[in-house]
């Protein structure tokens, strides 16, 4: 009797755990909550006004630039080993995502009024905006106490250490940083799809009169989309994961090299058309609208494919196991040439013909 | 009681392991990884790499026959054709090589990649097979030397040469149907089709004509091998490829290509196109 009692209970008892599991993956997430969540950051960065200030990157203008104290900054304007990439590259990436989150956001708190009539895509994209933001929002607390644990470092010791142990603090807060650019990367591409999902996009193919803010809406759209095409090679698969200063001089550094130097090119590109403040949009009749959509989508599949190239290539493996080395390489991934020459075809061609005909499509003469 | 106790577990998990086996199996992505991963080896390592050597003794070895007059023209033309289609199939499968990891799975692939496989298998085996025998009995210092003596290998080769030739155009084929059926499609509502747009078709289209050309005319005309070579060396190689990734954006290259499907021979165009100068 007691050895069967017992056992009901075990299977009451897993049973609730496994319902609970079940129900807490329902439910959609309201606007309001993504709304509370988003003062909740900004909350966060006004309490920590000496880490995010107001400042210029690279002629972006935002109150949300990193800020790294007076040792680290010195370090950055004169251009120590490394501690460039920290303005020249995280902050950059930074600053444009954090542009978009803060022009676009408010187009999503319009939609509280609307709500109820939200399809099941656009719930579903708020929910994977929420879950983003909730991430973002605690990974930022990480974030600053890595900060103030690397500014206190460098206050504390850069003089008593040796140059590679300066370089092993860098890399470590580096990869810190680098979570935390990968991570406002997803919000503002969680973001990007959210304004997708809710399918703006095909209703203004659909009417006539368009005005210059909607072709301007499509564009801010596609900036943000764009965007991890270059944070995922230059920080998540290089910066955070290596010194490629320091790897080995094998068959194929210089040829990755040369591809690393292209893809800084097209980023340079991309924020001259993308980010820089040029608002003078063609009006566009639905058809033109309609082509420019059309255009995106085929370069959107590119871009995935060159992703996947990225991701299975692994750069950090076939320089640090096989020190650049392609014909070892390759016996034990059989493809990486071909990855590698995807990567070559995406970042000369692909992705400069698109920039080229997308901003001749958006932008009046 | 306890041993049956015991023995119903162990049922009951051997199936629990089986069945959660089977779905994963069931809900796993299928990629083109393990196809993509087998043709690399033919074109990077195997019969169809221009780099190596199996290739190399393959090609001094038509190039020598080709020019050898105990043959007959039929046994010349024959050659020089083989030849020409072995170049051809060596820059389309470079092509095919750089796009195969990045397509779908769908049905039509699922049911064209086994008969590839083999037919390169079938390629590569007679390869093989020819260059152990080019090895054996050809004294290299004899290649374009004793006449005589090639023209009487031939009778022993052209087997193998055949099945070369068959086996690998039959997968150029069957691999122009899975590109176009596999090849990502950007939008499903308006089927915005990536790189294997109209102008990818028009050349699939007419790469199955030139080949079909060439097995038709084998032995009566050596310029049908030509034209192949030609043809794939312009619209496979990575310059090739490089116009049709600007078919999006170039209007020019549009209207030809609309001009070429809507009259066919009878464009103004069709003559460039063949010659592999479509854009002019």
């Amino acid at each position: 009797m007691k050895i069967k009692k017992s056992l009901a209970t075990i299977f009451i008892c897993c049973v609730m755990v496994v319902a609970a599991f079940g129900l807490a993956g329902c439910g959609d997430v309201s606007v309001a909550t993504i709304k509370e969540n988003f003062e909740t950051l900004n909350a966060y960065y006004a309490g920590h006004a000496d880490v995010f200030v107001a400042g210029s990157v690279d002629g972006l203008e935002t109150n949300l630039k990193v800020n790294f104290g007076e040792k680290i900054n010195s370090y950055i304007q004169q251009d120590k080993a490394g501690y460039g990439e920290l303005e020249n590259l995280y902050n950059v990436a930074l600053v444009i995502s954090n542009d978009y989150i803060n022009k676009n956001k408010d187009y999503i708190f319009r939609l509280e009024e609307n709500e109820k009539s939200l399809n099941k895509s656009a719930k579903n994209a708020l929910k994977g905006l929420n879950s983003a933001l909730t991430a973002y929002t605690k990974y930022v607390k990480t974030f600053v106490r890595e900060r103030s644990t690397f500014i206190k470092q460098m206050e504390d010791f850069a003089d008593d250490i040796n140059e590679e142990t300066n370089q092993v603090y860098l890399r470590r807060f580096k990869n810190t940083f680098g979570n935390l650019v990968e991570s406002n990367v997803n919000l503002s591409l969680k973001l990007a799809e959210t304004v997708d999902a809710t399918e703006i996009f095909d209703l203004l193919q659909q009417v006539e009169g368009l005005q210059a803010s909607d072709t301007g809406l499509v564009k801010e759209y596609v900036r943000a989309k764009m965007l991890p095409i270059f944070t995922e090679f230059q920080i998540t698969e290089v910066a955070n994961r290596m010194n490629w200063a320091n790897q080995a001089n094998g068959t194929h550094k210089a040829i990755i090299t040369a591809l690393m130097n292209q893809v800084q090119l097209q980023y340079e590109k991309y924020r001259e058309v993308f980010v820089a403040a040029n608002e003078n949009y063609k009006t566009f009749t639905k058809e033109q609208l309609e082509n420019v959509f059309d255009m995106y989508e085929e370069f959107d599949v590119q871009a995935k494919a060159a992703s996947k190239a990225l991701k299975e290539l692994d750069l950090h493996k076939l320089a640090v196991t096989y020190d650049n080395n392609m014909e070892k390489y390759l016996k034990k991934n059989k493809l990486a040439e071909v990855y590698l020459e995807k990567l070559q075809t995406f970042y000369t061609s692909t992705l400069p013909n698109f920039v080229d005909a997308f901003s001749s499509a958006i932008f009046a003469e | 009681m306890k041993k049956r106790w015991f023995i119903a577990i162990i049922i009951l998990v051997v199936i629990a392991v089986v069945l959660a086996i089977v779905f994963i199996n069931l809900f796993k992505t299928r990629t083109t990884k393990g196809f993509a991963e087998h043709f690399n080896t033919y074109v990077t390592t195997g019969y169809l790499a221009q780099d190596k050597e199996q290739y190399g003794t393959i090609d001094a070895y038509l190039a020598a026959l080709s020019t050898n007059e105990e043959l007959s023209e039929n046994e010349q033309n024959t050659i020089l054709n083989e030849r020409a289609s072995l170049h051809a199939y060596a820059i389309t499968g470079q092509f095919f090589n750089r796009h195969i990891i990045f397509m779908k799975v769908t049905e039509v692939f699922q049911k064209q990649k086994g008969k590839i496989e083999s037919s390169l298998k079938k390629a590569q085996n007679a390869a093989d097979d020819l260059e152990k025998y080019i090895n054996k009995n050809m004294d290299k210092s004899m290649v374009g030397g004793v006449v005589y003596w090639e023209a009487e290998t031939y009778s022993d080769t052209k087997g193998f040469l055949a099945d070369i030739f068959n086996f690998t155009t039959d997968a150029v084929n069957r691999l122009a149907d899975v590109y176009v059926d596999c090849m990502p499609v950007a939008n499903k509502n308006k089927d915005i089709a990536i790189l294997n747009n109209d102008y990818a078709k028009l050349i699939f289209k007419q790469t199955k004509t030139l080949t079909e050309n060439v097995s038709s005319k084998i032995g009566e005309n050596a310029s049908y091998g030509a034209i192949l070579e030609k043809f794939c060396n312009s619209y496979y190689s990575k310059q090739g490829e490089e116009l049709l990734a600007s078919y999006p954006y170039n209007e020019n290259l549009q209207n030809i290509v609309k001009d070429i499907n809507t009259l066919g021979e009878e464009s103004h165009f069709f003559a460039q196109f063949i010659d592999g100068n479509i854009a002019g």
